[in-house]
């Protein structure tokens, strides 16, 4: 371990011997801001709900947990689609880090839904299309993480990856739709474009909630992309080193 | 209804309340933490022209 | 002699090891994409069955309209709490629910949910009494909650204390 006192968001100041940059300290410390925001309004400042009281502060980090794993899900399916294209690396490092992050947000938004339905509906869980589909976007999720874990050469697993990755968008857009094209326990989307069902502080609340949580995405990703882009590097000069070390003993077969 | 039965339904929601953003803001802080981590690790590993972040 | 960072199980000597980094084992393009599509078109037809071949609930006025056919087979059944029908059973709870203005009574047997009450609607899992009448017999409830979120009245109430009027709208600064 570092003797480095700083906390999680990394240090710039020490120079490049982590994930973090000037760029991303600055980023980390209105996260936090923001964060502090959302506890502020989300569960003291803002009213309990008619029907629900407070069982509805839930929403302030269910329903933004959801939306940035959708965004998760398109920016890794984005990743996916320009690697095929132009075979980048840096595109394929971007759909890897943000799936990860999209499989954080949507195991969070899976067990913040079933807390949210324990308390609202009576029951954790149901097998409507809305929580069947966020299931099995879950699982396509995990599946992605593992075809990346399978050891290969990186071009297969790269490309394996990557199809698995331009999936998530059919899958996103089932879960996203379900509520409308069948019958569920979950209800329709409270935000719309044709207007809000939602009024006043816990409007604001839910907004905040929308900002924080969308910062802390950005950080997380920004960061778990910085890794991978690591362990890359770790790998290529491990390689480098062995050629090296061969050259230099003669090569033996 | 009557307001007491109003006023359990408000306490008996709060550890739902509590537990699911427990959930967030502890799986949140704990992977920023995991990352930072596994970052600082594979920093030493790496020469410094090939880790400038902008 | 085995040189550590090489991770290749077959891996030569030389320059040609540059191209091997890891395994070689390799899955056609194509059967993978095979693979990857059924689980897709699979995982849609699992949706599609839950969610609307078999129906995820029928509404009471539904429900009324296939009664001979439905029997006493087990079925969720959808509607809304009519006011002034709810009461307190040995085992559970009675009411009647209704939906498009087709009412049915409902046995519950069971302690409902904390959020059951009037003007609810109410997701029941059941089956329609033996008797051959409309009542309906529920072991499970669940409350459906809507979209639309409003401030609790008695935060109302509360604000309207402090200003010493009725509040007009519940909107308050920070919004």
């Amino acid at each position: 371990m570092t003797t480095e006192t700083a906390g999680p968001l990394g240090a710039s100041d020490s120079g490049p011997t982590s994930t973090g940059s000037r760029t991303t300290l600055i980023l980390g410390i209105v996260t936090l801001f923001a964060l502090g925001v959302l506890v502020l309004f989300g569960l003291i400042l803002s009213p309990a709900e008619e029907n629900q009281s407070d069982a509805v502060r839930i929403m302030y980090v269910h329903v933004p947990s959801a939306t940035l794993s959708y965004v998760g899900c398109f920016l890794t399916a984005i990743g996916s689609a320009v690697f095929l294209w132009r075979k980048s690396r840096w595109w394929d490092l971007v759909a890897y880090a943000s799936a990860e992050v999209a499989a954080l947000f949507t195991a969070f938004t899976l067990v913040t839904g079933m807390l949210w339905g324990r308390p609202t509906w009576g029951v954790f869980w149901v097998w409507d299309a809305r929580l069947t589909s966020e299931a099995m976007l879950m699982l396509l999720l995990l599946g992605y993480l593992a075809v990346r874990g399978i050891a290969a050469d990186y071009e297969v697993r790269a490309k394996r990856a990557a199809i698995v990755g331009l999936l998530l968008v059919p899958n996103v857009f089932i879960v996203r739709q379900s509520v409308q094209w069948w019958r569920t326990l979950h209800q329709t989307p409270t935000l719309s474009l044709s207007g809000a069902e939602i009024q006043g502080l816990m409007l604001f609340s839910l907004f905040t909630g929308f900002i924080a949580i969308t910062l802390s995405f950005i950080w997380m990703v920004i960061h778990r992309f910085r890794v991978a882009w690591l362990e890359e590097q770790v790998d290529a000069e491990g390689l480098d080193t062995a050629i090296a070390d061969r050259r230099a003993e003669g090569v033996v077969s | 209804m009557s307001n007491s039965l109003i006023l359990a339904e408000a306490t008996g929601t709060w550890p739902y309340v509590a537990a699911a953003w427990a959930v967030v803001f502890g799986g949140m802080g704990a992977y920023a933490f995991a990352t930072v981590v596994r970052g600082r690790r594979l920093s030493k590993k790496v020469s410094p022209e090939k880790r400038r972040w902008s | 002699m085995e040189l550590t960072p090489r991770t290749g199980p077959d891996s030569e000597g030389g320059d040609d090891a540059v191209s091997v980094v890891r395994g070689k084992r390799r899955v056609s393009l194509p059967a993978m994409a095979l693979l990857v599509a059924v689980v897709a078109i699979g995982g849609f037809v699992m949706v599609n069955a839950l969610g609307s071949a078999t129906t995820f609930y029928r509404n009471a006025d539904e429900a009324v309209a296939q009664r001979e056919s439905l029997g006493v087979k087990r079925f969720r059944l959808q509607g809304t709490v009519v006011p002034g029908t709810i009461a307190q059973t040995g085992e559970g709870v009675t009411f009647e629910i209704s939906y498009n203005g087709v009412p049915i009574t409902v046995h519950h047997v069971g302690d409902p949910p904390e959020m059951f009450k009037e003007n609810q609607t109410v997701l029941l899992e059941g089956h329609f009494d033996a008797d051959g009448t409309n009542a309906y017999d529920s072991d499970l409830m669940i409350v459906k909650h809507s979209e639309v979120y409003k401030e609790k009245e008695q935060e109302r109430l509360k604000e309207a204390e402090v200003n010493g009027q009725v509040p007009v709208t519940t909107m308050r600064s920070g919004s």
